[in-house]
């Protein structure tokens, strides 16, 4: 793709330029996600920043479990 | 946080928190609540499509290219033809004959079933509709080259990453939309 060409919002980002980008690219999808998810589950509104900065860690920590999990799973098929 | 007697019935609630994701809450005086929802659902959105392009929003209904694709009655029974062109779709709605109608409508599990990303991204509200809109138009070939699509659907990391994020934006809003019928239907004492 030609980046001079690239418009935002109609292409899609040149996440391909480097392998480490998509990875990266999920923490601020599991941010919102604990956010929404905490919003609607805190009683109190003000322990919100905590309460969802503690269930972020836990998403990102699962997935970084779970991936090394199967990593080690195709390690061992292979 | 205080709460104000509720005159809104679930159903509305529902169908309020679907049209701008957070109103529910917004109705229900929970209004930080709802102001959080709307801003993370638009930008999860929003990220969604920078990502991927415009093009991850994929409605069923509409083919690689913009174009209706109708359902044919073939010498092997029932087949989808997905138009190259506004002409070929024209044509083919026409055909009276062998056109048994639009894929959406006639088969729409089959239809949604190729797309199921498309279940998540219509919780989004109008916002997915819009979208969905322009992603359609974008779709449809220029004259310069009739057989390609003006703007050609990402691949890849981009449009799974792009899928997922518009699709996350849409089941956060169901998940709210959930809670704020939930809220709605309860009895005025229990509410918290």
């Amino acid at each position: 793709m030609n980046l001079l060409a690239y418009t935002p919002l109609i292409d899609p980002l040149p996440i391909w330029v480097s392998p480490w980008i998509w990875p990266l690219l999920l923490l601020p999808l599991s941010l919102f996600v604990a956010l929404v998810y905490r919003t609607i589950k805190c009683e109190e509104i003000k322990k919100l920043p905590r309460e969802a900065a503690e269930f972020f860690v836990y998403i990102v920590g699962g997935m970084a479990l779970a991936a090394g999990a199967l990593a080690l799973l195709a390690a061992w098929m292979r | 946080m205080a709460q104000r007697g509720n005159v809104w019935s679930p159903v509305a609630i529902a169908l309020l928190g679907w049209l701008v994701p957070g109103w529910g809450d917004w109705l229900l005086g929970q209004r930080l609540r709802g102001v959080i929802i709307f801003l993370s659902v638009v930008i999860v959105l929003l990220l969604g499509i920078l990502i991927g392009g415009i093009r991850v929003m994929d409605p069923p209904g509409w083919g690689q290219l913009g174009f209706k694709p109708q359902i044919v009655m073939g010498v092997r029974g029932p087949e989808k033809v997905d138009p190259r062109s506004a002409e070929q779709e024209a044509n083919l709605t026409r055909e009276s004959r062998n056109n048994l109608g639009w894929a959406l409508t006639e088969q729409p599990v089959a239809e949604i079933g190729n797309k199921p990303w498309s279940i998540g991204q219509v919780f989004t509200g109008p916002m997915y509709i819009a979208s969905a809109a322009i992603a359609v138009q974008m779709a449809r070939p220029l004259a310069a080259n009739p057989t390609e699509p003006a703007v050609p659907p990402s691949h890849s990391r981009s449009w799974e990453l792009g899928t997922l994020y518009t699709a996350i934006a849409g089941m956060l809003n169901l998940l709210a939309i959930i809670d704020c019928v939930f809220r709605a239907a309860q009895p005025a004492a229990e509410k918290p």
